[in-house]
């Protein structure tokens, strides 16, 4: 585990849980992290400045809001950890509209070759 | 940058820190910071419940300036006692043991000598932690005595691990954290020391604001400045892993606040704590101690006696792992 400041930590980590955690384990370690930073409560006590308890109380619930909503959990995992850019399937339809210019590979690289050594730098 | 020369001999150099390598043996020591909590309470019923699960069990009662381990056993005398050893009229650690009522479990009795031993010099409490490590027995558990004096501190980075015995009280708590606190800044001194980088410390000192207590603030400043040191100090800290035990725990929010304290020392004192389980509080135990019978013997199917046994067989179940190794 590397050393993360706090404000760097991802949702997962707030809660003190893995990335492959049921839903029961957030729901848990919401209510065990949420006891733990309140107004009152004995486990920060003088150890943690007002600030820095609703600081962390703030992230808490917002790391619950995002992890315990399957379809947001799914989104944040995405833009977190990128872990499905490999496996995305490709879009039926085009994402733009602009021309597509399609160049024979072979052809171009033949080309590219040709231009490279009559080029003035290779004389 | 470090050379690789640098890197060497700190866990040689400090006793302290190089904890024993026999995997086959256990060092765990009892402290909390604040008296009352119910240390030796804790030390001398996991010592009955570890020796009823078989195991060969040594109590050392390393509380110098009070020590009364053995009450709790209820034991009165004994022909040697650790003052025997301090005061240099045995020579080993190991000759002062007493036998107990419980098979496979001896004790090591403090001295009611106080006056002598209470405030033990550097080089008697390197002898006394040698003959710790050295000593040949299973499962060693050191009573340590009350504060965050560097004895208690030391004798607490010597076990593997650490047990802190705290009630669900904001005393309590309070001091547990001042003890979590000195034990860390004991380690992080011996590294700055080590790499001698004393001007940057100083230098990250001047920028956490008075209002933070946490560790956390001094890392998070020390980020900023040398990225480095700052994995070095952190990686050196995440050897050191005590375990939690909340004792007198009288309700079911008690049971939940053991989990919750791990949560924020983990964020803010950036230590990993295990919490080993919730004692819940018996007034027998009070009874038992004035009937000079130990509570596991007179109790052994209560609520606290089964949560001892638990935590003692968790306890049994911990990997020991090498500390305090330098990584990098």
């Amino acid at each position: 585990m590397a050393l993360k400041k706090i404000e760097d930590m991802n949702h997962y980590e707030v809660l003190n849980i893995n990335t492959s955690a049921s839903q029961q384990e957030i729901e848990k370690a919401y209510h065990t992290s949420k006891a733990g930073f309140q107004r009152n409560a004995l486990a920060h006590y003088n150890l943690v400045s007002d600030q820095e308890r609703e600081d962390m109380l703030a992230r808490i619930e917002k790391a619950y809001l995002v992890l315990s909503h399957p379809r947001k959990r799914k989104r944040y995992d995405l833009r977190t950890f990128h872990y499905k850019t490999e496996n995305k399937e490709p879009s039926f339809f085009r994402q733009t509209t602009e021309r597509l210019v399609i160049e024979d590979g072979e052809k171009k690289s033949f080309w590219s070759k040709l231009k490279n050594f009559f080029s003035p730098k290779n004389k | 940058m470090l050379k690789w020369f640098d890197k060497m001999d700190i866990e040689a150099r400090v006793p302290m820190l190089s904890a024993h390598t026999d995997g086959h043996k256990s060092i765990w020591a009892i402290g909390g910071g604040k008296g009352g909590t119910g240390k030796s309470f804790i030390t001398a019923s996991l010592g009955i419940q570890l020796s009823n699960l078989g195991e060969d069990v040594t109590l050392i009662d390393a509380d110098l300036g009070g020590p009364n381990l053995h009450t709790f056993l209820g034991m009165e005398e004994s022909n040697l006692d650790l003052g025997h050893f301090i005061t240099n009229r045995v020579t080993k650690l190991q000759d002062t043991v007493t036998f107990t009522p419980f098979d496979g479990l001896k004790l090591i009795k403090g001295t009611d000598n106080v006056l002598f031993t209470s405030n033990l010099n550097y080089f008697k409490k390197l002898k006394f932690i040698r003959h710790i490590k050295a000593f040949d027995a299973k499962r060693v558990i050191v009573d340590i005595g009350t504060g965050t004096s560097y004895n208690c501190i030391d004798f607490f980075l010597l076990s593997n691990p650490g047990i802190l015995v705290v009630n669900p009280e904001p005393t309590s708590i309070e001091n547990a954290y001042y003890f979590m606190k000195s034990c860390i800044i004991r380690i992080l001194k011996f590294y700055i020391d080590h790499y001698g980088i004393q001007d940057l410390i100083q230098k990250v000192s001047s920028h956490i604001v008075d209002t933070t207590k946490s560790i956390y603030s001094f890392f998070s400043e020390i980020i900023s400045h040398d990225k480095f040191y700052a994995d070095l100090l952190y990686r050196a800290l995440r050897k050191f892993n005590p375990c939690l035990i909340i004792n007198k725990a009288r309700d079911e929010r008690d049971m939940i606040l053991g989990e919750s304290i791990v949560n924020v020392v983990q964020k803010y004192l950036v230590i990993d704590l295990k919490f080993l389980g919730a004692v819940p509080f018996d007034e027998n135990v009070h009874w038992s101690l004035k009937s000079f019978t130990p509570y596991i013997k007179k109790h052994p199917n209560s609520d606290t006696s089964e949560a001892v046994k638990s935590i003692a067989e968790k306890l049994v179940g911990i990997k020991e792992t090498k500390r305090f190794a330098v990584e990098a």
